[in-house]
Order: structure tokens, then C-alpha cells, then sequence
């Protein structure tokens, strides 16, 4: 088996290229106008926007995108007859009557008319179908964990860079300026150099079993066979419809991905500036630990947390730390770095900045915070600390060439087959 | 009852078709020696469930002798999928033999799946039969075959793909597969025919968006060469290729590009022209600054603004000129501009402020204390005090917020005055600051006392406020205070600090509120005490005894089932035998046994390994206690699972 030789993408050439000429920190956010997304929109330069697979956390980022006026939601798509008709009910009170509803969402991809996606449907679904809608030339906005496999987030990577389209992971911690402003400790110095960075994870096992067989509902209620899509067969039950997929293997990453894909991207970010992958990872009871070339720790864990609020994450360097999570208060280690506080307001869950950034991206072409090269290393390494945990011993790693060293098992856990017709 | 009849044969057919499959117990089964879990795949008997899971484990630890088990589920829709992921897994060239010998009589679906675990595998023996496979009648195989032929065989793909995308039904597919072939033979060093592809992919009849990315890897093969077909693009009325351009423009590093990009800047329409400036600025090579002091000209917004992007990532004194006049301008890209200024990253910024400062007029003097404040230009501390008092009201709020940002405790007061003053717009912008500096101060518990000493004979709506901060603070001043305020006569005060306790950040305060739970002659004093004292122990960081310490004293105290239900969730965080054992205690009460329920069989997955005799005894009292439903289905396959260890 021959995994994608790229480590990972081509992007590097073009991450040199464009960040070179930054003298200076550009500033992360600029408000007022914003290049028109502000102001008043003319309907052949709004974004058309459709939803794919729009469940709870899918209907709040929806109303992110909703609240901006550059966008017109126009479509969606769902194998749920009741989350069409709930979505398209609630976009045609802001909108008017027009919008769209497809079962299969290949017919709506087929649509010219469609900018961008926002894809929340279960995480099986999340590489296919943004896959899918790269190659129909549309924009993604695409809830986390990007990934079930480490194949899969090269796969992503690389069909967002060969179709050039914009890609915004889910993961909207990189907008929020608590978290920003900790990295930002890292990449000034603040801290010193860096020993280590801490990502709150959850307690990473799935299960392999299947809930009993009921019999199928209608297709048009339930479309069984597209809600599996290219996860492998299995009998049909309510309850993994109703949200209960997550913890069962083939549809779930675990709790190292669930969390790590916003925890584990923010300590990658801080403490590699998204630039490296860790070579050894050394699995502990619920957690991993992992190492990078010159030494600095990754700690995966779900415990021993300041109670700063979910998906915490702690830098530690040797003149300092910080610690933050989605309260958006911070712990510092020093009056020194406490002097360096700000206030933030905007929440660790909140997705309206990175909406917003994921917008500028679609009109600019510049990637966003969350695109699909970043967000495919820290992916890798939550997929490489879960097999490491499956497996139960050290594992080592190139970066280089995506695989483990001298480990065939582990190296034949990077992939699943997909179920056809689906391909990455 | 002709429908009950109706409706009981309806249940019956259903029953046939839907049998209930052996689906538990994975794994007992994926621990099995691979030879076994061969058998299994070959007992015609075996569940589709038990073969599922044989497949997964053997694409980890599968060898050749799985290979003609597995092969012969390729054909199973059920099955295939799992039967594929081993076969793709597994490095014997057999496995490979396989896949190409089923592509002979496998159909629909279960064909399309086997040609993608061929391009899986990159089987380079199966070029000839993936080109083949190009004209078959149905196109998802022939989609499937371009694809896998592309990755695997790209030298091979060449002239087949070229010959596809002339007669195949979806040449969107064929076009997907060239766009990967020519990736590949570029990474080769193959750039000629990499080029050939990519051109007969861009010259092919498919939608916008695909012909602009084969024209994206000519591009990026051309380098410098792409000059012109990228100024093509860029004046393109058509957004797809637009797009392309911008992004190309920012892409491609050569300094001519450079030059062409801005000699075009000139003829583009505003709109267009704003987002290519912006290219720009992202390059390597700094943009002209006539060419920025034009944009800033510019009547239309979005080019000015565009500008102001680009001159914050410049340290030219030129360009900072400029990029003050925006700020400090009044047009509606000030904002941004003041923005860029707050964050960049040019020490002259600094000296540039105090000197304008000095002789600004009021609204521009806010916005200059603005910037000074976000920057914490200790020099400018005086000034920006002094505006505190200023008689323009935009100038004293600026001057509230950048103190906020400048202050160290020997001057809160300066906050502290402002704050007390009775309720009104700029009390509450003096509230806001003074909550913003005390959050920075290095010395958390010395900002604690002083503010705490800042209550006496205060308003009581602001030692509310300050009770509040207080709690945001944190520390152990901060904490003493606030307990302290618990014993006040004033209801309010009493109200609020009650309040702030059962938020408090850190577990520092569970000991206090176990005291107000327990002796507060207040019986609504007592429970908000109690709740905050178990979000503490469900919720903050704790070691695992003294979280089923406070557990017992929670429980103890308790006077309500809500509350007994909230504390036995905090067993979930602590899973060993005791808090497994302490869980199941509670099953006889009926109001606590689903919380009961629900936390031993939290707990129970991360012990059954370890401790499969405590789980498989709470399991069994789980059933025994009447639990039905998923929760009881839980039960029994965790108690399967301990059984079985």
C-alpha cells in the first residue's frame, strides 16, 4: 500500500511565496468594511451559500453565515427529510421562497450556481463530501474533525490545493483572539523557547460493535444508504441517525480527534507554527504523549485542566506559560505575562469570526485560518496518537514521508477503504 | 382488525428481512489469531457482524493465506467494503492478483470499489487492464478506472486520459484524473508531459472551475513563463478564471509577475482592482508606494481600504505617513486603518504617535490615545491621564480604554474615582477599564486587596461590581473578600457574593461553600452554595480522591434528589472500582437509579479492562435493578465484555 507520496502538499511553495513579503504582522482582524463584505451587497457579488447534512451544531454556524449579508443561502441538502424541510423553512423566513432542497447531495453540487458549502454532517461524511464539492468547484466551509483517516487528511490537502479552492475547517478556536493572543505568545518569544504544549483531549476509545438491526425507514425519511456514504456497511438503527454514531470506529475518530482537532491544531499552531508533525508518540491511559525533532512535547490529555473551560490549552516555554480555554480567561505564570492580558469577549465556541474569515478568503483567494494544509498535519497527528493509543506502545514517526518507522501494523491503520461508489 | 392483521404480517416480513445480526462482543473477536478469523471468514454460517470484524482486524494483521477469503467477499455488498480495506492492507502481491481477477466478474458498485482499492494499492501491474476498463458502458467505472490509472501509471495514462476526454460520458471524471496524472509526472521531472495534460484538460469540454485548474498546473510549471496567461486571467470577466488569477498572483514568486501585476492594476475596474492589490501586498516584492498613494486616491472604498492592508505590512516612513492620514482620516476605511496602526509591528509607530499627539486636534487625539493605549506606549501614559479629564467626551472614553491597557496598581485609583461615580454611560466605560487593568496587573492578589479596600463606604451598586470583578480575579485575596462579604447584612451584598462564590474559577472555593451549605440559616443561600460547590467537584481539575471526598460530603448534605443526581455525576470523572461501587449503591433509590445508571456505565468501559470482575458485578445489578432500554443494552454488553476477559 502506497500512501500519497507529498509531504503533504505543494502548499509549502506557496506558503513561502506568500508570507515572505510580511514585514510586519499583518492584524488578524480588520473591521469596518472589510472589502465591501459590510456594506451594501451587490446580489452578483454575494456568496451562495448551500448546507449539507445542517444537524445542531451545523444549524448554529448556519446562523453565523446568515447574520452576514454578503451571503444568500440558496440550497440544501440532507438525508433527514425533517432537517431539509427544518433548514429550508428557517432560511426561506430570511430569504423568501427559492430554496432548494436535495436528498442526494451530488445533484446539488451539480448546481453552477452554488459558491461555497457548509458541510456539518457526521464526521464519516466530512473528507468525501468536501472532496466532492472541491471537485465541483465550490468553496468549504466544513465542520471538524476533518478526517477519519491519516489518508484522508492528505487526501483533502491535496485536492484543496490541486482544485484551488478555499477550504475553512470547523475548527474556529484560530479565530478567536484568546487563543490567538496565547499563540502569539509562543511566536514572540514571550515564553521563551518552548518545552512543551498541552491539548485537552478526551478518553480516545470507539467501539467496534453494531447497534441492533432495525428495519429501514423510507428513503425519502431516511436515505440509510447515503447516510452511511463511504463508511462500510452496516444494519440500519435510529439511534445512529439521532447522533448516537459518535463512539462506534467507522463512523467516529475517538476522543483524541474529537476535541484534538481543535486542541491539538492550536498547540501545533502555536508551537510549530503548523510547519512540523511530532516523530514519536508515546500513548498514556487516556492520552498520548507526543514528541517533536527538537525535542518539544505535544501533551495529549484529558485531565488536570485549570478549569478555564472546554478544549483548554496550556504553552509552556522555559520564561513562562499560558493556559486558556473557551471561557476565554487566561492563566499566565507570571505578572510579567499577565501584564501582556487583554480582554477577550467572543467565546471558544463561537464560529462568527471564523465565518467572517472564511468569507474574506472566498472573495480574496488568500487561504483562510483553518485550510485544508494546516489543518490536514494537526488531523495526522491526532490519527497517529490514536493508532499509537489502539496499539498500546511507542511509535515512531516520519513527517516526511507520513508514515511510521519500522511499524507495519501501525502503518496499516493509516487507511480504510472507502464504500463505492465514494473515492477520495 | 383487518388492519391489526395487516399490520402484525407487516411486522412479521420485516422481522425475515431484518434479521437481528450477532453485533456485540468485537472485541472478544478482533482479538482472535489471524488464522481463526480466516476460518470464520469462510463458515458459511458466520454472522455478516462476526466477518465484518474479521476483515478489520486482518487489514491490520492479515497476510497472503487471508487473501482467497477475503476475495471472495468482493462481491457481497454487504461486506465488500471491510473485505476491500484488508486486501488494500495487505503488501502480498496476491492480494493485488485478487483485485484484478474480481474486476472480471464483479458489477456495479462492487467493480467501482475493487478499482479503487486497485489505485490503492498502486498496482502498477494493473495499467493495462485500468485502460481497458476506460471504455466500459458504465461511467462510474470508467470514472473509477481514470482515476486509479492517474495516480498508479501517470508515464501509462497519458495518451489513454487524452484519448478519454474525448469520448467518455463524464469527462468531468477524466479531467479529475488528468489534473492527478499530471500533478504526478510534474513531481517526476516529466514537465513536458506534464504540460501536454494539463492543456488537453484545459481545452476540455467540462465545466469553468475544472478547466481553470488544469490551467492553474500549466501555470505553476510555466514559473515566470505564466506571465502573460496569467495577466490573461486576471483581466478575465468570467469570476472562475478571476479567481484563478488571484490566486496564481499570489502563487507564483518571480518578480516580473510582480511588475506585470502592477502595470495591470491601472486597467482593472476598482472592484477587481482592490483584490489584486491585495494580492499583491502578500508577495515578496514591496508594492510601489505611488502605487499605494494612488489607491489611497482612489474613490472607491474598497481600493483605499485595500491600500490601507498593505501599507500596515510596510516599515517605510512613507508608507506610515500614509497609513496615519487614513487613521486619522474620515473616510470609512479608518477603522481599519487605526486597526492596522494598533498592531503594527514598527517600533517608529510608537514615536510617531507621541509626536501627533502633541498637537492633535480632539478627534484625532482619540484615536491617537486609541493606538497608544492598544500599544501600551508607556511614554505616552501622561498624556493619555491627563485626557481623563479632557471636556471632549470621545476623547475621555479613548482615554478610559487605553488606561485600561497602560495602568499598574499605584494608579487604579485614577479608575477607581470614575468608577464610583454614580450610574451613568461613562461609570459604566470606567467599570468596564477598571475590570480590563485589574485583569492585568502582575500582582493578582495585591489588585484583589486594593480593590477589596476600595468597598468600604462605596455605593452598594458598585461593591456589587467590584464582588464581581473580584470573582474574575480570583487568587486567594480575592477569594477571602468575597467570603468575607457572604457574612454582610446587606441582603444584596450577601446575594451577590453567594453568586460570585458558586462561579468561582478555581476549586479554592469548595471549602467555603460546603460551610454556607451546611450552616447558612438561609435555605436558598444553602442550595445555590450546594450546586456551586458540585460544579466544582464534576467540573474543575481535582485529584481523583478528593473529588470522591467531596462527592461524600455532597451527599451527605443533600436534601433533594436534584442535587444527589448532579453529585453522583461526578463519579463519571473518577473511574475506578470504588466510584463504580459507590454508583451502584444508589440503583434501589428509584429517583437516583438512571443517574446511578448512567455513571456506573461511564465508568465501567475504562475498567473493564483492568477490573472486568467489578464491572461484570455492577453490570449485573444494573440489570437486576429493572434498567431497560439502551441503557440496559449497554449493560449487557459491557457485561459480555467483563465475561469474556
Amino acid at each position: 500500500m502506497a500512501l500519497r507520496k507529498t509531504g503533504l502538499t505543494r502548499r509549502g511553495f506557496l506558503r513561502t511565496a506568500a508570507g515572505a513579503g510580511a514585514a510586519f504582522a499583518a492584524p488578524m482582524i480588520v473591521p469596518g468594511r472589510a472589502l465591501g463584505l459590510n456594506g451594501a451587497i451587490a446580489a452578483s457579488e454575494r456568496v451562495t451559500l448551500a448546507g449539507l447534512g445542517i444537524g445542531p451544531r451545523g444549524s448554529y454556524v448556519l446562523g453565523c453565515f446568515m447574520d452576514e449579508p454578503v451571503v444568500q443561502f440558496t440550497a440544501i441538502a440532507d438525508v433527514r427529510r425533517d432537517r431539509r424541510e427544518q433548514t429550508r423553512q428557517r432560511a426561506e423566513e430570511k430569504y423568501g421562497p427559492g430554496v432548494s432542497m436535495y436528498r442526494d447531495f451530488r445533484e446539488m453540487l451539480d448546481r453552477q450556481d452554488i459558491d461555497a458549502v457548509l458541510i456539518a454532517t457526521g464526521d464519516r461524511w466530512h473528507t468525501p463530501a468536501a472532496v466532492c464539492a472541491a471537485r465541483a468547484g465550490k468553496d468549504v466551509y466544513c465542520e471538524k474533525p476533518c478526517s477519519m483517516t491519516i489518508d484522508e487528511s492528505q487526501a483533502l490537502a491535496e485536492t484543496f490545493e490541486r482544485h484551488g479552492r478555499i477550504y475553512q475547517a470547523g475548527t474556529q478556536r484560530r479565530s478567536v483572539e484568546n487563543f490567538q493572543f496565547a499563540a502569539g505568545l509562543c511566536h514572540n518569544g514571550k515564553l521563551g523557547k518552548l518545552t512543551a504544549v498541552h491539548a485537552n483531549t478526551r478518553h480516545p476509545a470507539t467501539s467496534h460493535d453494531w447497534l441492533p438491526s432495525q428495519p429501514e425507514p423510507s428513503q425519502d425519511e431516511v436515505d440509510w444508504d447515503l447516510w452511511l456514504g463511504p463508511a462500510p456497511w452496516r444494519p440500519f438503527n435510529r439511534r445512529y441517525v439521532d447522533g448516537g454514531w459518535r463512539g462506534f470506529f467507522d463512523f467516529h475518530g475517538g476522543g483524541i480527534l474529537e476535541w484534538g482537532a481543535h486542541t491539538v491544531d492550536l498547540a501545533n499552531w502555536a508551537g510549530t507554527r503548523d510547519e512540523k508533525m511530532p516523530v514519536r508518540y508515546e500513548p498514556t491511559e487516556s492520552g498520548c504523549v507526543c514528541t517533536y525533532g527538537d525535542g518539544l512535547k505535544l501533551v495529549m490529555r484529558d485531565q488536570n485542566w485549570m478549569g478555564l473551560g472546554t478544549c483548554s490549552v496550556r504553552f509552556e516555554g522555559e520564561d513562562g506559560w499560558v493556559e486558556t480555554g473557551d471561557s476565554g480567561r487566561l492563566e499566565l505564570s507570571s505578572g510579567r505575562l499577565r501584564g501582556e492580558q487583554r480582554k477577550f469577549d467572543e467565546i471558544g465556541t463561537s464560529a462568527v469570526s471564523h465565518v467572517k474569515n472564511f468569507l474574506e478568503s472566498v472573495r480574496t483567494r488568500k487561504p483562510a485560518h483553518s485550510n485544508a494544509d494546516v489543518v490536514a498535519r494537526s488531523h495526522i497527528i491526532c490519527h497517529a496518537a490514536y493508532i499509537a493509543w489502539q496499539l498500546g506502545r511507542p511509535l515512531d514517526f516520519n513527517p516526511e514521508k507520513v508514515e511510521f518507522v519500522n511499524d507495519n501494523e501501525a502503518n496499516r491503520m493509516r487507511s480504510r477503504a472507502l464504500r463505492a461508489p465514494w473515492r477520495i | 382488525m383487518l388492519f391489526r392483521r395487516l399490520l402484525m404480517a407487516a411486522v412479521f416480513v420485516l422481522a425475515l428481512a431484518f434479521p437481528v445480526f450477532a453485533q456485540t462482543g468485537a472485541q472478544e473477536l478482533m482479538s482472535r489469531e489471524p488464522g481463526k478469523l480466516v476460518e470464520l471468514l469462510q463458515n458459511p454460517d458466520a454472522p455478516a457482524f462476526e466477518k465484518a470484524k474479521a476483515c478489520q482486524r486482518l487489514a491490520v494483521v492479515g497476510t497472503k493465506d487471508g487473501v482467497p477469503a477475503l476475495a471472495a467477499l468482493l462481491a457481497d455488498e454487504a461486506l465488500a467494503t471491510y473485505a476491500r480495506s484488508a486486501l488494500e492492507a495487505i503488501s502480498d502481491p496476491s492480494a493485488g492478483e485478487a483485485l484484478r481477477t474480481a474486476t472480471e466478474h464483479l458489477e456495479g458498485r462492487q467493480l467501482v470499489g475493487a478499482i479503487h482499492s486497485i489505485g490503492r494499492r498502486s498496482d502498477t501491474q494493473a495499467a493495462d487492464l485500468l485502460k481497458k476498463l476506460l471504455s466500459h458502458t458504465d461511467p462510474e467505472v470508467v470514472a473509477a478506472a481514470a482515476a486509479s490509472l492517474g495516480r498508479i501509471a501517470p508515464r501509462d495514462a497519458v495518451d489513454a486520459l487524452t484519448d478519454a476526454l474525448n469520448r467518455a460520458q463524464d469527462k468531468a471524471a477524466i479531467v479529475q484524473a488528468c489534473l492527478v496524472a499530471a500533478g504526478e509526472l510534474a513531481d517526476a521531472g516529466r514537465k513536458d508531459d506534464a504540460l501536454a495534460l494539463y492543456k488537453a484538460a484545459a481545452a476540455a469540454e467540462v465545466p469553468a472551475h475544472l478547466r481553470a485548474d488544469a490551467m492553474k498546473g500549466q501555470m505553476r510549471l510555466l514559473g515566470a513563463a505564466a506571465k502573460d496567461l496569467l495577466i490573461e486571467q486576471i483581466r478575465s470577466d468570467d469570476e472562475t478564471f478571476f479567481n484563478l488569477g488571484l490566486a496564481m498572483a499570489r502563487e507564483l514568486p518571480d518578480e516580473e509577475i510582480s511588475q506585470a501585476l502592477v502595470k495591470e492594476l491601472k486597467h482593472l475596474p476598482p472592484k477587481k482592482g482592490a483584490l489584486v492589490l491585495l494580492a499583491l501586498g502578500d508577495r515578496r516584492q514591496p508594492v510601489p508606494l505611488d502605487v499605494l498613494a494612488d489607491a489611497r486616491r482612489s474613490a472607491e472604498a474598497d481600493v483605499r481600504e485595500a491600500a490601507v492592508r498593505v501599507l500596515a505590512r510596510s516599515d517605510d516612513p512613507a508608507a506610515l505617513a500614509l497609513l496615519f492620514d487614513a487613521a486619522l482620516g474620515d473616510d470609512d476605511t479608518a477603522a481599519a486603518a487605526q486597526e492596522a496602526l494598533k498592531r503594527h509591528g514598527g517600533e517608529q509607530v510608537d514615536a510617531a504617535v507621541l509626536a501627533r499627539l502633541a498637537e492633535a486636534a480632539p478627534r484625532e487625539k482619540a484615536v491617537l490615545i486609541g493606538v497608544a493605549g492598544f500599544r501600551r506606549i508607556d511614554a505616552a501614559r501622561d498624556a493619555v491621564t491627563a485626557a481623563l479629564d479632557d471636556e471632549n467626551e470621545a476623547v475621555r472614553g479613548a482615554a478610559l480604554a487605553a488606561l485600561a491597557q497602560m495602568v499598574e496598581l499605584k494608579d487604579l485609583s485614577l479608575l477607581v474615582r470614575l468608577a464610583q461615580a454614580p450610574a451613568s454611560k461613562e461609570t459604566d466605560a470606567a467599570r468596564a477599564a477598571l475590570s480590563v487593568a485589574a485583569l492585568r496587573i502582575s500582582d493578582r492578589n495585591a489588585a484583589a486587596q486594593a480593590l477589596a479596600a476600595t468597598m468600604a463606604d462605596a455605593p452598594l451598586d458598585y461593591r456589587v461590581y467590584i464582588l464581581e470583578l473580584l470573582g474574575t480575579l480570583g487568587g486567594e485575596k480575592a477569594l477571602q473578600s468575597v467570603v468575607s462579604a457572604v457574612g454582610a447584612d446587606d441582603p444584596q451584598l450577601k446575594d451577590a457574593a453567594t453568586r460570585v462564590l458558586g462561579g468561582w474559577p478555581d476549586a479554592a472555593a469548595a471549602p467555603a461553600l460546603l460551610k454556607i451549605a451546611t450552616d447558612d440559616p438561609e435555605r436558598k443561600y444553602q442550595i445555590r452554595a450546594l450546586r456551586g460547590y458540585l460544579r466544582i467537584a464534576r467540573q474543575l481539575q481535582l485529584p481523583p480522591a478528593e473529588r470522591l471526598a467531596m462527592f461524600d460530603a455532597a451527599m451527605k448534605i443533600a436534601q433533594r434528589d436534584e442535587e444527589r443526581t448532579l453529585a453522583l455525576d461526578i463519579l463519571s470523572r473518577v473511574p475506578s472500582k470504588k466510584s463504580l461501587e459507590l454508583a451502584v449503591a444508589h440503583l434501589d433509590n428509584a429517583a437516583l437509579r438512571d443517574a446511578a445508571a448512567t455513571a456506573a456505565l461511564t465508568i465501567a468501559p475504562r475498567l473493564v479492562q483492568a477490573d472486568p470482575a467489578a464491572v461484570a458485578a455492577a453490570m449485573q445489578k444494573i440489570l437486576d435493578a429493572g434498567i431497560t432500554g439502551e441503557a440496559a443494552a449497554k449493560a449487557r454488553q459491557l457485561l459480555a465484555q467483563a465475561k469474556a476477559q
